[in-house]
């Protein structure tokens, strides 16, 4: 399993180095953050493809190793929509947190010294409900669910 | 972000041509600067603004303003359109303007801007379209008044060096320095530098920050924190005056670090500034970006909504 910092570095490097767009392998995780960001507003779409090319058409010929996600990064103004994505449950520390500690950070106040969610600023909450596996931490509060907390963008 | 201050100062400002008289050199194209009193401005009956001297003509191009270098790349096998690229005020339209005056008409710019005002004045202020009773509404605070000296063969050459820092009380803020033999003239040069300084600050609710902000220069770091209404000013002595000038009233901020009162201040400015930095911090042209126009700066939740073309909703405290 590849961990999420793999994408957080991915999508940030490839924002400040202002590509057009990204291709990453298609897993359920990285399906699942993209999504989240594309919701948030951070990236324009996001495709199924092939390492050459997004194409939902081609995907379905492709071998399993060769299926992709394509994603449209974002820009105004001259300035990246997204400046920073990074980890908060790492391997070393893994962050575990109540429906309670996720309202906490959303609304300015920090819970097991992680700092609270800045204006505009999103995370991404791993959830063990079977249909909302993957949240946004703001969803995650409407839907009073615990999770691991993933990772923030901003 | 544009620089709202400098057009609300500025705005009354006029790039026209000067009345043509025998006495006066009239260069075709003219760089002329007026004070809001000294532009003859009436109204026709349409209620149109008029200008003695009328209105550039903008249909014709103009040699010294309109002038590019430009280049065109035709197209290639991987590229298959061709682009062109032009490059606007390199070098600056204003040195060669300048150059131009001194080979051909022998003046330069402030001779000709004395003959526009049409007297003598040692008012450092002539020319910015603001009166001595607009100044004494603003907050302004010298923040470091300090002798500075050289060590030169013949002696210690003493100088006085001023910090101000000028604000509407709702906005705009900035900051000036100077140096000078005389304190009086050193404190006006850097008081003018402060007004011809002076920008927009992002604030939620009027009142303070949009979000938590850190930012390091150099050895110093300050965090900012957005507090509730009622709050106050809990910050160091060194940011206090410039949180006042700018119109924040409640604001909860700590310098880690270095707490150079210099270093603060800039820095201070910098991240309150919504952000002039060129794009990558230059040299797309232009020049390589400079330390104090640096980051992205505070962005105010309009901003980011456009931005992402989302709403950002709150969560509240249920």
């Amino acid at each position: 399993m590849v961990l999420p910092h793999d994408l957080c570095s991915h999508v940030q490097n490839a924002f400040r180095a202002r590509h057009a767009r990204i291709s990453v392998p298609h897993t359920v995780q990285n399906l699942a953050i993209l999504s989240i960001l594309f919701r948030a507003g951070f990236l324009s779409s996001v495709t199924r493809g092939t390492p050459d090319q997004p194409s939902p058409i081609e995907f379905h010929a492709a071998a399993e190793n060769q299926k992709r996600i394509w994603a449209d990064l974002k820009y105004r103004d001259d300035r990246p929509v997204l400046t920073g994505m990074s980890l908060i449950s790492k391997p070393s520390k893994p962050m575990y947190m109540s429906a309670s500690e996720i309202r906490r950070i959303c609304s300015g106040r920090r819970a097991q010294n992680i700092k609270p969610l800045g204006m505009g600023e999103i995370a991404v909450v791993k959830t063990k409900d079977r249909e909302h596996e993957w949240v946004e931490a703001r969803e995650a509060v409407q839907l009073s669910l615990d999770g691991e907390v993933i990772c923030r963008a901003r | 972000m544009a620089s709202i201050a400098r057009k609300v100062l500025y705005s009354s400002l006029r790039c026209g041509r000067a009345a043509p008289s025998t006495s006066q050199i009239v260069p075709a194209t003219t760089f002329v600067r007026h004070s809001s009193s000294n532009v003859p401005q009436t109204s026709n009956e349409d209620g149109d603004l008029e200008i003695e001297g009328g209105f550039p003509n903008l249909m014709t191009p103009d040699p010294l303003m309109d002038l590019h270098d430009s280049e065109v790349f035709p197209a290639t096998a991987k590229y298959p359109y061709e682009s062109k690229v032009i490059v606007r005020n390199d070098p600056s339209m204003f040195k060669a303007y300048q150059n131009i005056l001194k080979e051909k008409y022998g003046v330069t710019q402030e001779e000709l801007d004395k003959q526009a005002i049409g007297k003598e004045t040692t008012d450092p202020f002539w020319f910015l379209p603001i009166d001595a009773k607009y100044r004494q509404s603003m907050h302004q605070y010298t923040m470091i008044s300090r002798r500075v000296t050289k060590q030169t063969g013949k002696g210690k050459i003493h100088r006085v060096g001023y910090f101000i820092v000028v604000g509407n009380g709702s906005g705009l803020v900035g900051y000036g320095q100077a140096k000078h033999d005389e304190p009086t003239v050193a404190l006006e040069r850097a008081v003018f530098q402060a007004y011809k300084s002076m920008d927009h600050v992002e604030r939620f609710e009027g009142r303070t920050v949009w979000t938590e902000m850190e930012d390091k220069m150099g050895a110093t770091r300050i965090i900012l924190r957005p507090r509730p209404v009622g709050f106050g000013l809990r910050c160091s002595p060194t940011m206090h005056p410039i949180f006042r000038a700018a119109g924040i009233k409640d604001i909860s901020a700590k310098v880690w670090g270095s707490r150079n009162p210099m270093a603060v201040m800039k820095l201070l400015f910098r991240m309150l500034y919504s952000g002039n930095a060129p794009l990558g911090m230059g040299d797309g042209i232009g020049g390589v970006g400079k330390k104090l126009e640096k980051g992205s700066g505070m962005r105010g939740k309009d901003d980011i909504q456009r931005e992402r073309g989302r709403k950002l909703i709150n969560v509240w405290r249920a």
